[in-house]
């Protein structure tokens, strides 16, 4: 029998307090600061589940000291240490031992790979291929109308999966506490994620496409320039590794370029 | 009156960064189309959008890593765009706009940084409410901080359009009646340095496709 389905540990935390929980994480970030990251958001989470978990203000005490040290990991990935959290204060409650201990172990273990997966699935991946399928879809569609339901697209391609790992990584963690590192490996995600990278592919390159038939359609030697910034803006960034100073330095190099040759 | 009004929208737009829900509506594609709604040209903001999103794309708020603020950058560019077009020169109202964009998204990072440090205080606060057993305090703080950082955006933002109003007309005209034609190329060289910037995402994407086929074979 595994860990997480021991029955002598009964459940009084119900589907509608973890939806609430839910509700509490899209504030997970709100107090980041630098010494302990996420946690007073993190902590926060469980105020709907206080009552239940912490019967007397010294046990909710107890409770704030554990989860107001350090935590991070990726916000919608948080969910996952927070559902094991939340099961594991709740066996606490029902009388099993060494718990405590586990939770900050757990959670000093889970803060890499929520932290890696959710960066490298949400951030690297879902983000730019939505928001450049969103490009491409607002520069084809001819009618505003048409912009705004490729908006509607692109809102949904990236808030499925954002809402969906949020409560489900909530439920999961809920009902796999001990064996949670199997529901949170690279592999799960790598479906996901590889339909992601090809949206972004293909996206990236109709933007291109779509946009440098239109630019040499209209003007030929916009086309130039905008090959030239592609080129000469990737150089940069290979020398100067500052943002604002490769920004800033290819906008004003190509102003003179054209004040200077136009 | 009009500035304070689209200041606040701005700042509440730009609780989704981080702060609350993170929904991409404070993204420029989204910002962009209901600003131009809301200042009657939803057109405008739909291309204002377009040609701000990609220049921030690539930076990744992993960890402690505070990336340059710019979607407040882009949303507070809409705007002056926006509200810039009456003076006509609208190539050279858009290089001017850009620069001051990227300052934006330069102090909107110092803003972040001084917010988060804050935070830090605030933390301070919590702990020893906690330890006073005092844990309904914890939400009152966390609103608290929400709104420390939407006032400091809305002054941010406030200070940004009212300043960016009173002085850019000044150069949009004088610049622009000698060099309005040649700034013609404002728009591609955007999407360009724009489409630069996101390659590093694109080359790791493609080679990481192309490396799992030829591992298969």
């Amino acid at each position: 029998m595994k860990k997480d389905e021991r029955p002598e540990t009964p459940r009084i935390i119900n589907k509608w307090d973890l939806f609430q929980v839910f509700l509490a994480s899209f504030f997970m970030q709100a107090v980041w600061n630098f010494r302990s990251l996420i946690s007073i958001g993190f902590s926060i989470c469980f105020f709907p589940v206080l009552g239940k978990l912490c019967a007397t203000p010294e046990m909710r005490r107890e409770f704030f000291r554990r989860h107001l040290t350090f935590f991070n990991a990726h916000p919608y990935f948080a969910s996952f240490a927070l559902g094991v959290s939340i099961r594991l204060e709740e066996m606490r409650v029902a009388g099993e031992t060494g718990v405590t201990e586990t939770i900050g172990r757990l959670k000093e273990l889970l803060i890499s790979p929520l932290g890696a997966i959710g960066d490298r699935l949400f951030w690297a991946t879902i983000k730019p291929a939505a928001l450049i399928f969103g490009m491409v879809g607002i520069f084809i569609a001819p009618h505003v109308w048409q912009k705004f339901v490729v908006l509607l697209v692109t809102f949904l391609m990236y808030n499925i999966p954002h809402f969906y790992y949020r409560f489900e990584g909530i439920l999961e963690g809920y009902n796999h506490p001990h064996d949670i590192h199997r529901y949170i490996s690279q592999q799960r995600f790598e479906v996901l994620r590889s339909l992601f990278v090809y949206i972004l592919i293909v996206s990236a390159l109709s933007l291109i496409v779509f946009y440098s038939y239109s630019l040499i359609r209209s003007e030929p030697i916009n086309f130039l320039f905008f090959l030239l910034a592609v080129l000469f803006t990737i150089f940069l960034h290979r020398i100067i590794r500052n943002f604002y100073l490769v920004t800033l330095g290819s906008f004003l190099f190509f102003l003179l370029v054209a004040i200077l040759f136009l | 009156m009009e500035l304070i009004l689209i200041s606040l929208f701005i700042s509440f737009l730009a609780l989704d960064i981080t702060i609350a829900f993170q929904v991409l509506v404070s993204s420029p594609i989204f910002a962009g189309p209901i600003l131009g709604w809301i200042l009657g040209d939803v057109w405008l903001g739909f291309e204002m959008g377009f040609l701000f999103q990609l220049l921030w794309l690539s930076k990744i708020p992993a960890g402690a890593y505070i990336v340059p603020e710019g979607n407040i950058a882009s949303m507070i560019a809409v705007t002056l765009v926006l509200l810039l077009q009456e003076f006509g020169f609208p190539n050279t109202t858009l290089v001017m706009v850009f620069l001051v964009a990227i300052l934006i998204s330069y102090l909107g990072a110092l803003l972040t940084l001084f917010y988060r440090k804050l935070n830090g205080k605030i933390l301070n606060l919590i702990i020893k409410e906690v330890e006073s057993v005092h844990f309904k305090i914890m939400l009152i703080l966390e609103m608290g901080s929400m709104f420390i950082y939407f006032f400091g955006v809305f002054l941010l933002t406030y200070l940004s359009l009212l300043l960016s109003i009173q002085l850019l007309p000044v150069f949009i005209q004088s610049i622009g009646s000698l060099f309005e034609n040649q700034f013609v190329i404002v728009k591609p060289v955007i999407v360009g340095i724009g489409l630069a910037s996101v390659y590093p995402i694109l080359r790791e994407a493609i080679h990481q496709n192309l490396g799992k086929k030829f591992e298969k074979r």
